[in-house]
């Protein structure tokens, strides 16, 4: 907690309903967010059993300096992945984070299953896990509106649930948070649905007086303004980041049907620009947030004959309209509106969703699978179909959208088509075919994510290819990226909060740390990460590269194979070498204090 | 002094250097570098991302390249902002 010397960790088990409140002074080396929760993974997970396991924790952490200032606004959830098998991690906006830290809690690690669909509600003074029968089964978005009704009160509050998908299973369902954010990747919506979870709510409402006000405020303002007043953010705000449609496009640079190309025909009706143009009616912030970058558009759909019509709304941002645009060559912003509202109603990632479907139209076309699995025509452009094997998908239909629901892989060592299934070891692609950095960036990134090391934009920036600079700047960005997160700052704002901004932060609130520090913080959240992968046997050197990936030039035209590899092996040898330092280093250390960690059990409201 | 013709194109929030218009032709003097064609255009070398080249001549081979290099004839170059993303 701010201003105090340990992380707040309250735990829940949903089988037999138990809540305790631990105080982890140990947890103060790894700052907050990321660094905490990955610690509480570690300690909590059963390797040896199935992700979906009842006894496998789902742990949620703020960072050291949520709320307090501008763009500190996400929480981190920490799970194994049923999608990879591994290392699950996924960052949601929204008013989760206030929530927690008014509600007085720095993480919150849950385990068990309940003996029927429940709730968990989170207040400063009560936590319960109560009766969600009559709720499941339904939309996300119904959902919230029947938890505000049953779980009033003063207070920010803080809604996430999950939608038929994560109900039944399939392996990247989303959590959605507060209506337009989620946790979308890598399937904790499935972790949720495994333990019989529709939703949590939080109500927060704990006072927390800022100390030594002046000196608080002044870096506060100097945030403040850099965000506000410089151009730094304007982008995010503007048009957001669909604006990478169009200078992706012109480079060749966008995934299109299941990279098959990396230019869409279309790319200009469905570019940023044309979304804002056409459909923005609203922008939307995270709370603590000055910048608005949640991009609301709105499509007109026909709900029944004689001209009736209804408009939605719906979030978007450039991934959705890559993986559920060119991704699958749909070529109109309405069409791709209405897919996502799909998604959304289903309660899937995204991403993962669009991916596994360009799979699955390849395979059709191919002749791999036929109607008889798909029950609709698949083809690349065909919106209706597509709309349906959501649903389809979602529900667990058949064999064929069983095998779809654990993700691109399996479904392609089901069916066949591995050299275009579209993964980096088993999560699905970012829109982004930028060349090597993306690639090792994703290949190697703790998560698999884009978001992991950014090694998407080292394709931008470096000037001449090299790889050894490419591997260790995708490893500094890696470790670089644990430390902004174990504060939680949205990695939009990462150009604002430089190293001395950090420290200034930090101090001003209490926590005095050097940039020395901070670079341990970095190391010791990333070899926990690996220590993870290694007790879930992740074999760095054993990830299966798509043969696509090097068939289809992108922005730097063609990439090659052995290359990819060699630079995957470059990047292992160095995990290996920070794992061995840091074990050496705890053995030091353990030797040298032998006491035992603070961990302490109170009564919540305590 | 020869001059060479070259294509530029612009996409995203550039174009409001030219007043939205997407794609120049230029004739410039031979050994005139990418940079001084940007610059021209006014737009300031810390928003460039990258700088991606084709030729009319070889249009199936596309490269990105730095400020200084020089224009050849034909030449098309696509100016793009950094990626934004988290």
């Amino acid at each position: 907690m701010i201003y105090e010397k340990y992380i707040r960790v309250l735990n829940i088990d949903m089988d037999t309903k138990k809540i305790k409140v631990d105080i982890r002074e140990d947890l103060q080396q790894y700052l907050g967010g990321v660094g905490v929760a990955s610690k509480l993974l570690e300690e909590n997970m059963k390797p040896e059993l199935d992700p979906l396991d009842e006894s496998q924790p789902i742990v949620f952490a703020t960072g050291a300096a949520t709320t307090v200032f501008p763009v500190i606004t996400k929480t981190v959830a920490m799970f194994i992945s049923p999608l990879t098998g591994e290392l699950g991690e996924s960052y949601a906006g929204g008013r989760m984070a206030l929530t927690m830290f008014m509600a007085g809690y720095d993480a919150i690690v849950i385990k068990g299953k309940a003996k029927a669909p429940s709730y968990i509600s989170i207040t400063r003074n009560s936590v319960e896990v109560k009766d969600a029968r009559a709720f499941w089964g339904m939309p996300s978005d119904v959902i919230g509106q029947y938890i505000r009704d049953r779980e009033p009160g003063s207070g920010k509050r803080s809604i996430l649930r999950i939608g038929p998908a994560g109900e039944n299973g399939v392996k990247f369902a989303s959590v959605c948070v507060d209506t337009y954010r989620h946790f979308g990747r890598l399937g904790l919506g499935a972790v949720f649905g495994s333990k019989n979870l529709k939703a949590i709510s939080v109500i927060g409402d704990k006072y927390i007086p800022i100390k030594n006000f002046k000196d608080y405020f002044k870096v506060f303002q100097d945030i403040y303004k850099q965000v506000t007043d410089t151009e730094i953010m304007d982008k995010y705000h503007d048009i957001g980041t669909p604006i990478n449609i169009e200078p992706l496009n012109a480079a060749g640079g966008l995934p299109t049907r299941n990279l098959q190309s990396g230019v869409f025909e279309n790319g200009k009706d469905i570019s940023g620009e044309a979304f804002a143009v056409n459909n923005l009616v609203r922008k939307m912030a995270c709370t603590g947030c000055p910048v608005g970058c949640i991009h609301i558009g709105q499509f007109r759909r026909e709900f029944d004959k004689g001209h009736e019509y209804e408009s939605i709304s719906v979030g978007y941002d450039y991934e959705l309209i890559y993986a559920l645009g060119s991704f699958l060559g749909v070529k109109t912003r309405d069409e791709i509106l209405s897919l996502i509202e799909a998604v959304e109603q289903a309660g899937m990632d995204a991403m993962s969703t669009g991916v596994v479907l360009g799979w699955a139209t390849e395979a059709f076309a191919n002749g791999l699978i036929s109607e008889t699995e798909t029950e609709v025509p698949l083809a690349f452009g065909n919106t209706a179909s597509y709309i349906k094997a959501i649903e389809l998908m979602s529900d667990r239909k058949n064999d064929f959208y069983k095998a779809l629901g654990e993700g691109v892989y399996k479904a392609s060592g089901v069916y066949g088509g591995r050299d275009y299934a579209m993964h980096f070891a088993k999560n699905e692609m970012a829109g982004y075919h930028t060349g090597y950095g993306m690639i090792l960036g994703s290949a190697a990134g703790a998560r698999h994510s884009h978001l992991c090391n950014g090694g998407y934009s080292f394709d931008q920036s470096m000037k001449e290819f090299d790889k050894e600079k490419l591997v260790n700047s995708i490893f500094a960005e890696e470790k670089e990226r644990c430390m902004l997160n174990s504060l939680i700052i949205c990695l939009f704002a990462r150009k604002v909060y430089t190293r001395p901004t950090i420290i200034a932060a930090l101090n001003s609130i209490g926590r005095a740390v050097t940039d020395e520090e901070l670079t341990a913080i970095g190391e010791r959240i990333y070899s926990t990460k690996l220590r993870i992968k290694k007790a879930l046997k992740f074999d760095q050197l054993a990830v299966e590269l798509p043969k696509r990936l090097f068939e289809t030039p992108g922005l730097k035209g063609l990439v090659n194979e052995e290359t990819a590899r060699e630079l995957l092996e470059m990047y292992s040898k160095k995990t290996d070498e920070l794992l061995a330092t840091e074990e050496l280093t705890a053995k030091t250390e353990q030797v040298e204090k032998a006491e035992p960690t603070a961990k302490t059990a109170l009564k919540v409201g305590e | 002094m020869p001059t060479i013709d070259v294509k530029i194109n612009l996409t995203s929030w550039f174009k409001k250097y030219t007043d939205g218009i997407h794609e120049l032709q230029m004739e410039v003097e031979l050994g005139t570098t990418a940079a001084q064609i940007i610059l021209k255009l006014g737009i300031p070398e810390k928003d460039i991302g990258s700088i991606i080249v084709t030729n009319d001549i070889e249009p199936e081979l596309k490269k990105k390249v730095e400020f200084n290099y020089k224009m050849k004839n034909g030449d098309h170059i696509l100016v793009i902002p950094p990626i934004l993303g988290g």
